[in-house]
C-alpha cells in the first residue's frame, strides 16, 4: 500500500501539528541552554583536622552555613569540581571520589537531575528546581560519628 | 506565595487544639519550643546524646499519635516530659537485661551501703560559682546507676511525689524512698571528693 | 519506715503531723541524726534547680524533618496493619496516612508551595530524609546509615600520615 500525499489536510491535522510544533518549542524554551555547576565532596568530623593531604577546610561562609544545619564541628574539603553542562549534552558525570561520583542532567522546566552514584549504584536521585538560589546538599552517615557531604551549586 | 504562620503570640494550648485537628505546622512549633526540654530530660537519663536524641524524637512521634488523649491536666510540656521519660526508662530496662552488672551496683541493688557511708560534716557545694555547681552535679549523676538517678531527676528536676514516682518506676513507695536515700548520700560523698580534688 | 527514711520523708514534706513531731524529738536528741539532716538538706538544696543546662545538638529543619518521617512511617504502619476492622476503616486508614504524607510533604517545604520539581527517589535499601533549610538556601538530603557502609570521602584519605605533605 501507497501512501498518498494529502493535499487538503483536515483542520485536526492541522490543529495537531500546531499543538506539537508549539509544545516542542515551549520545550526548547524552558529547557536551560547551559549550567555550570560545582560539586563539592566535604567530611564532616567532631575530630580536630587531620593529617591527610587532601584535606583542607572548607571556606568559612560554606563551614558556617554547614554548622548552621549539621551538628559537625569540622568541615573538610576532599575534592572539588566545575562542570559546564551544556542542554544537548545528555548527563554530565562528575567523579569525586573512587567510590563517589554525580550525575548531571539538565530537565525541562529548569531542573535539574542529580543523581549520586555510590559504588556503581544510584544512591539518590533528585530532581532540583534551579530557579531557587538553593544549594543542593546530598550527605550521609560516614564511619565514626562523622559525615560525608556533596554540595552542588548551580548557576 | 503564603507566608508561613507566625506563631509567636500563640499559646501553647492553642497549638495542641490545632495539632489535634490534624495541624502539623502547629505541631511543629510545639516540637521547637520544647524540644531542647525533651532532649535535656532524655540526656540526663540516658547520659548519651545519640539515644537522647533518638528517643526524644521518639516521643514527639508517640506525641502526635496520643495528642487526642492529651486532655490539658497538666502543661502540655509535662505530658511531654512523661511521655520521654516513659521511653527512657523502657530504653534502660532493656538494656540493663542485657548489660553485667557490677558488684557495686548490686549492693546498691541491695541497699544498706548508705549506712555504711560516713556523713559529711562540711557543705560540699559551699562557695560555688552556680556553673561550677552545676557541672559538679552533672558529673556527679554520670556516676550513680540509673535506678538511683532517676529518682533524683524525677523527684528533684521533675518535682514528682513519691507514689508519682513508684508508678513511673514500677516499684513500691518504699524503694523509691531508699534509692532516694542512697542517691542523695552518695551524691554528698562525690560531691565532697570533687571538692577535695580541687583543693589539692 | 526507719529513722533514716524518715528524715528523709521530714525533708521532702511527706511526712503527717504526729510523725513529724517524733522525728523532730530524735532529732533534737540524737546528734548523728541531725548530721544526716544536715546533709540531705545541703543535697536538696544543692540539685534544686541546678540541673545542666543541655541544648539539642541538630538544626530545627533537620530535627523536624526526623519526627516528620517517623510519623509518616507509622502512619504507613498503621494503614498496612491487617487487623480484623470495619469494611469502612480500610477506606479510612489510606485515607489517613495519605493525609499524612500529603501534610508532611507540605511541612518539609515550610508551609509553602513549590513548583513541584523538587522531588526525590532512593532504592528500597536506603534510609533518606530531605529538608529546606530557608534561612542557609539549601536542600538537603540526608542518608542515614548508622554503619557507615557508604565511604566516599574513603578512610586513607582521612588518616594518611603528615610526613606526605
Amino acid at each position: 500500500m501507497s501512501l498518498k500525499p494529502t493535499s487538503n489536510p483536515s483542520r485536526w491535522q492541522f490543529l495537531v501539528l500546531l499543538l506539537t510544533s508549539l509544545s516542542a518549542l515551549l520545550g526548547v524554551a524552558s529547557t536551560p541552554v547551559e549550567a555550570r555547576v560545582q560539586a563539592v565532596l566535604i567530611w564532616g568530623t567532631d575530630e580536630a583536622k587531620p593529617t591527610g593531604k587532601n584535606l583542607k577546610e572548607v571556606d568559612s561562609k560554606l563551614r558556617d552555613r554547614l554548622a548552621n544545619v549539621f551538628k559537625w564541628k569540622n568541615y573538610f574539603e576532599v575534592n572539588r569540581q566545575t562542570a559546564t553542562l551544556p542542554s544537548s549534552v545528555k548527563v554530565q558525570t562528575i567523579k569525586l571520589s573512587e567510590e563517589c561520583s554525580v550525575e548531571v542532567k539538565l530537565l525541562p522546566e529548569n531542573v535539574a537531575e542529580v543523581k549520586l552514584i555510590g559504588k556503581g549504584k544510584a544512591m539518590v536521585t533528585r530532581r532540583h528546581s534551579l530557579s531557587k538560589p538553593d544549594a543542593l546538599v546530598l550527605a550521609g552517615d560516614d564511619k565514626n560519628k562523622t559525615a560525608w557531604f556533596v554540595v552542588l551549586n548551580f548557576n | 506565595m503564603p507566608q508561613p504562620p507566625d506563631f509567636t503570640t500563640t499559646l501553647d494550648v492553642q497549638l495542641v487544639a490545632s495539632s489535634q485537628a490534624g495541624d502539623m505546622i502547629a505541631f511543629e512549633e510545639l516540637v521547637a519550643r520544647h524540644r531542647d526540654k525533651i532532649y535535656a530530660r532524655a540526656f540526663s537519663m540516658m547520659r548519651n546524646e545519640e539515644d537522647a536524641i533518638d528517643l526524644s524524637q521518639e516521643a514527639w512521634v508517640k506525641a502526635w499519635q496520643r495528642l487526642k488523649q492529651f486532655q490539658g491536666d497538666s502543661s502540655f510540656a509535662t505530658w511531654m516530659t512523661r511521655i520521654v521519660i516513659n521511653l527512657c526508662l523502657d530504653q534502660l530496662r532493656r538494656q540493663k537485661r542485657t548489660r553485667a552488672e557490677s558488684i557495686e551496683q548490686l549492693d546498691e541493688e541491695l541497699g544498706g551501703v548508705e549506712r555504711q557511708m560516713p556523713v559529711v560534716a562540711s557543705n560540699p557545694t559551699e562557695g560555688l560559682e552556680r556553673a561550677e555547681l552545676r557541672k559538679r552535679i552533672d558529673k556527679a549523676m554520670t556516676q550513680l546507676s540509673y535506678e538511683h538517678r532517676t529518682v533524683l531527676i524525677l523527684h528533684e528536676f521533675e518535682e514528682m511525689e513519691y507514689k508519682q514516682i513508684a508508678k513511673v518506676m514500677n516499684c513500691s513507695i518504699g524503694t523509691v524512698m531508699s534509692r532516694l536515700f542512697y542517691a542523695r548520700r552518695r551524691l554528698a560523698s562525690l560531691l565532697q571528693s570533687l571538692k577535695k580534688e580541687q583543693q589539692s | 519506715m526507719n529513722t533514716e527514711l524518715k528524715l528523709q520523708a521530714l525533708l521532702d514534706g511527706a511526712l503527717d503531723a504526729r510523725e513529724i513531731r517524733e522525728i523532730e524529738a530524735i532529732l533534737a536528741q540524737d546528734i548523728q541524726s541531725a548530721a544526716l539532716m544536715q546533709e540531705l538538706k545541703w543535697m536538696k538544696a544543692a540539685v534544686a534547680g541546678n540541673e545542666a543546662e543541655v541544648k539539642l545538638p541538630e538544626t530545627r529543619e533537620f530535627y523536624w524533618s526526623k519526627i516528620e518521617r517517623g510519623i509518616a512511617a507509622e502512619a504507613k504502619q498503621a494503614a498496612a496493619a491487617p487487623a480484623e476492622r470495619a469494611w469502612w476503616l480500610r477506606f479510612i486508614y489510606p485515607a489517613t496516612g495519605l493525609a499524612a504524607m500529603v501534610a508532611v510533604m507540605f511541612v518539609v517545604s515550610g508551609g509553602r508551595t513549590t513548583d513541584g520539581a523538587d522531588t526525590e527517589s532512593v532504592p528500597e535499601d536506603v534510609n533518606a530524609i530531605s529538608f529546606r533549610s530557608e534561612a542557609e538556601a539549601m536542600s538537603v538530603v540526608y542518608v542515614a546509615d548508622e554503619n557507615g557502609t557508604f565511604n566516599p570521602v574513603g578512610q586513607e584519605t582521612k588518616n594518611e600520615p603528615e610526613a606526605d605533605k
